[in-house]
């Protein structure tokens, strides 16, 4: 990473600091989206059944299908665009980027139907040196809640970037 | 299945929680998160990225292995109320995964909810840490 690209990506990431400059709504959660995220992520095992079996569902404690904490309602709008939940990568489009951790601090249960809101902020940044080079660490927020206003999920996920 | 509070002591572990993974377990996780990035498709591409053994898995993938140890562990009545955790190595192609999940802490907290706070990591064959991090689980009193 050059002098130029630092200044570049320092700027932008002070401009964004704090604010909450994106928000987008999910489609009504599906049973299917459901079943295919359980499938995809127990393969080649089976999932378990809290997820993929309204009968047994109906006997546990949520009396209906829950979607796995991890869920992802987001997946595959029509605007491909908007599926980018990587925050910094729109502000700092010309560096690298891997994921660096996640944090997740998860509120109430998503359902079927559920309609999900996100918003979304750099929460903060460090410039630091690495085996990388110069590197930048960004730490994105990002809020969502459901149609109720019930806190689903904040998610911190630290972005590196070099 | 053990699930109240009482059945457990700190440092207590799970059973091993394993997946092989490769093309078949990332395709079928890019497709339910829609996380198509060519490092995770290419071999080309990730080489070009500078990992030599080529294409290689997500982060988030592990994260849901966590969570897929935890529920498997723990049982449906849980409620997972935070996981955080670095993705400090790269998922390499037919790499073993494994997640073995440790109670490091017995929490009550101030509304008398039961939580146990674990250490959480996944691992690869050779005994690389990939996902450190902890989990807090709510239990049923």
């Amino acid at each position: 990473m050059n002098k130029d690209d630092i200044d570049k990506a320092i700027n932008a990431l002070d401009k964004a600091k704090g604010e909450w400059y994106r928000e987008r709504t999910s489609f009504p959660v599906d049973f299917s989206d459901i079943r295919r995220w359980a499938i995809g992520v127990y393969w080649p095992e089976s999932p378990p059944k809290i997820f993929v079996n309204q009968d047994y569902a109906k006997k546990t404690r949520w009396g209906k299908i829950i979607a796995p904490r991890e869920f992802n309602p987001f997946a595959w709008p029509v605007t491909a665009n908007e599926s980018n939940g990587g925050l910094d990568i729109g502000l700092i489009p010309h560096l690298r980027s891997m994921a660096g951790g996640t944090n997740d601090i998860y509120g109430t249960q998503i359902y079927i139907g559920n309609v999900i809101t996100e918003r979304s902020r750099v929460s903060e940044y460090k410039l630091t040196n690495t085996r990388l080079g110069q590197t930048l660490f960004v730490i994105n927020e990002s809020e969502w809640v459901n149609q109720d206003k019930e806190l689903v999920r904040t998610r911190f996920s630290t972005g590196v970037r070099y | 299945m053990k699930s109240s509070f009482n059945d457990f002591e700190v440092g207590d572990t799970s059973p091993k929680w394993e997946r092989v993974t490769g093309p078949m377990e990332w395709n079928r996780f890019a497709a339910a998160n829609d996380e198509f990035y060519l490092v995770h498709m290419d071999d080309q591409v990730a080489i070009d990225a500078e990992n030599p053994e080529g294409m290689f898995g997500m982060g988030q993938m592990r994260l849901s292995y966590i969570h897929n140890a935890i529920r498997d562990w723990l049982g449906d009545a849980i409620e997972v109320i935070q996981v955080s955790c670095r993705y400090t190595a790269i998922n390499q192609k037919n790499d073993t995964l494994s997640t073995t999940l440790k109670v490091i802490e017995k929490i009550i907290n101030e509304e008398d909810e039961r939580i146990l706070k674990l250490e959480v990591d996944v691992m690869r064959q050779d005994g690389t840490s990939t996902t450190p991090g902890f989990a807090l689980v709510k239990l049923l009193k």
